[in-house]
């Protein structure tokens, strides 16, 4: 599904990746974990298309089309989904037009008729019962107000509703409280399925707890420097990142 | 210029001299203003309130001045209302209207209220008697005839409201065609002891059109005004409105939006006087330009000095959607009383470039986007006006204004 070879990335001139592989298969969970700077926010957003980040080598592979060529709207109509580490606020927009209008997009792409108001409530609020979230949310403006908790649930609501290929959650367990990781986590393995893959960022294992990856990955300095199963969190977490250097 | 004025003198002796039934004191009001207009003319930017629009097209265009008018189309007469034309009225409340009509509309000092003032023929004047409240909004639309080419209209809109009563009201300006005209509105506004009036007006003129409203409001004590103003129509718009304070514990709201894209310059010039105590104001006023165009707002908030317990708050946004629109703005606050608590800001900004990647990353292209998020930046200054089905059409408005503004 996803093929990244030998991939690097500067910003204002800075090089933060330099020369990452990765292949991931359908259906595969993959975790990256790696300390803080070590670049895993950079692949994230690089993969989503940021204009910020530039790729000087390397090339990425989504389904057989050359994903960098693509625009950054066009990579979400044909499946692939970021849940932002810092969701955006869009103040004055309310959340059940912008979700609806992002649905009607890439239904769209795929060919499909687009819902109108009452069909995309009714389908909206079976999604909503993933991620544990009441009406009010659709009211509300955008991410504007929401706490950190409410954030990343509806980033993982928009994941239910966008039913992307490859879904790449970047921090996703960062700055929520051990009942809002559950949520989001249960959130994440409902939306598990063979045809769907998963790019997990993370600095820490604990997230790991409840979402077992079937491979994991270390980024350290822009590069992966070790690759293995689940287990390798756990040896992450006692040892510390330093383990891996020596 | 020498002929064009001179030409304004010659149209103003005509009418008068047709205007043998109007009663003596409204005759001397429009000799008086007809004066006031030919010694000032229209303003240059070496005038300080104009400074940052120039008129040179209004000076160099020959108007047609026969005293033509727009079509007037009014809705809403609701049980209580009265609404009627200037000779309706001149007959129905000759003493109200000699008291009141054009008293505080400052014909003697702003030329445009003069030239309203001497060319008008016709208008509408609402009367709310003490303590009606409407159940419906009267509705007001001037439509400027596609006909001759060219043409001054001089809509004047006159609201006399008793002591507690309440309504809404609508003045809308729109054209049937894209011609050169000129409109050149007043609307005067006076407000007894409690009532309360919340007010729309919407300019969706013709881009080659020109528009100077002068709003005048006059609030007894206790009363409350609310005020829209949403402008997408026009080459050149300036959207004046002065409110008097008058009476202790009024309550002012002046919100604005303003959308223009190509060559439309749109300039919004609001003066709140706090002339009494424990008054309050509120402005928010925004401006989403795109193309070439020009946005202004000066918004002056006076609280003399009788005026303690003032509470003002003044704020003007703008966000700029291409490299050529400009804004200025420019508040200001002249504070003589000493107990109050006013504040103001200006800003000026771009969409958000996080937002717009937000969006694209959910499959939504980049106009759609910034169409999205430019809505959402208006939406609180409509939320906190208007409701119902008004509230829709505006927000159908602003949708078709936008869609041209991300063309």
């Amino acid at each position: 599904m996803l093929e990244i070879k030998n991939l690097h990335v500067s910003v204002e001139g800075v090089e933060i990746l330099k020369g990452i592989d990765l292949s991931i298969h359908a259906g595969e969970v993959h975790a990256i974990m790696g300390p803080n700077g070590s670049g895993k926010s950079t692949l994230t957003r690089v993969l989503a298309g940021h204009p910020a980040y530039g790729v000087t080598q390397g090339s990425v592979v989504y389904e057989g089309k050359d994903l960098l060529a693509l625009p950054i709207e066009e990579r979400a109509r044909q499946g692939v989904f970021l849940a932002f580490q810092y969701p955006i606020d869009i103040p004055g927009v309310n959340n059940a037009y912008f979700l609806k209008a992002a649905v009607n997009e890439i239904r769209k792409a795929k060919g499909f008729e687009e819902l109108d108001a009452m069909e995309f409530l009714e389908f909206l609020k079976d999604k909503m019962k993933i991620v544990e979230m009441d009406q009010s949310f659709l009211s509300r403006p955008v991410n504007e107000g929401f706490s950190g908790g409410e954030k990343k649930r509806n980033e993982i609501l928009q994941m239910a509703v966008l039913a992307p290929k490859l879904a790449i959650l970047d921090e996703t367990d960062s700055g929520l409280d051990i009942d809002a990781l559950r949520v989001v986590s249960e959130g994440v393995n409902r939306l598990r399925s063979p045809e769907r893959s998963i790019l997990l960022v993370t600095h820490y294992q604990r997230i790991l707890n409840y979402i077992t990856p079937d491979h994991i990955h270390v980024l350290m300095g822009g590069k992966i420097v070790m690759s293995g199963g689940k287990d390798l969190a756990f040896k992450l977490e006692e040892k510390g990142y330093e383990w891996v250097k020596g | 210029m020498k002929a064009t004025m001179d030409q304004y003198q010659k149209a103003f002796k005509n009418l008068q001299a047709g205007r043998k039934t109007e009663p003596e004191w409204l005759r001397n009001l429009r000799e008086k203003a007809a004066v006031v207009f030919a010694e000032q003319g229209f303003p240059t930017v070496r005038d300080e309130v104009w400074r940052y629009t120039d008129l040179t097209p209004l000076r160099e265009i020959s108007f047609e001045i026969s005293g033509a008018q727009s079509e007037v189309q009014v809705e809403g007469l609701s049980a209580g209302v009265q609404v009627l034309s200037m000779t309706e009225a001149l007959k129905a409340f000759p003493e109200v209207l000699e008291k009141h009509f054009g008293q505080n509309s400052g014909y003697d000092k702003d030329p445009f209220v003069a030239l309203n003032t001497a060319f008008l023929n016709g208008g509408v004047f609402v009367r709310i008697p003490d303590g009606v409240v409407l159940k419906e909004p009267v509705r007001i639309t001037y439509v400027a005839e596609s006909g001759p080419e060219r043409s001054l209209v001089n809509p004047r809109t006159f609201v006399l409201m008793g002591k507690g009563s309440r309504a809404a009201l609508v003045e809308i300006y729109k054209a049937s065609g894209e011609s050169s005209y000129f409109t050149n509105s007043v609307s005067e506004f006076i407000l007894g002891e409690g009532a309360a009036l919340e007010h729309a007006k919407v300019q969706q003129e013709g881009l080659g059109a020109f528009h100077v409203a002068s709003n005048r409001v006059v609030q007894a004590r206790g009363s409350r005004f609310l005020s829209l103003s949403v402008s997408v129509g026009s080459r050149l718009m300036r959207h004046g409105c002065r409110v008097e304070l008058a009476g202790e514990e009024t309550e002012c709201t002046l919100n604005g939006l303003s959308l223009t894209e190509k060559d439309q310059h749109h300039d919004y010039q609001t003066f709140i006087d706090h002339a009494k105590p424990s008054g309050k104001s509120r402005q928010l006023f925004k401006g989403l330009l795109a193309g070439n165009s020009r946005g202004v707002f000066t918004g002056k908030v006076l609280v003399r000095k009788d005026a303690q317990h003032t509470d003002a708050a003044q704020t003007n946004k703008n966000i700029l959607l291409s490299d050529e629109a400009k804004v200025d703005a420019r508040p200001q606050l002249e504070i003589l009383a000493d107990d109050v608590k006013c504040s103001h800001g200006a800003a000026v900004g771009q969409l958000a470039e996080d937002a717009i990647f937000y969006l694209k990353s959910r499959g939504i292209d980049e106009a759609k986007a910034g169409r999205m998020l430019a809505q959402g930046f208006a939406q609180d200054v409509i939320d906190v006006s208007v409701t119902g089905p008004l509230k829709e059409e505006i927000l159908r408005i602003l949708n078709d204004k936008l869609e041209k503004l991300f063309d």
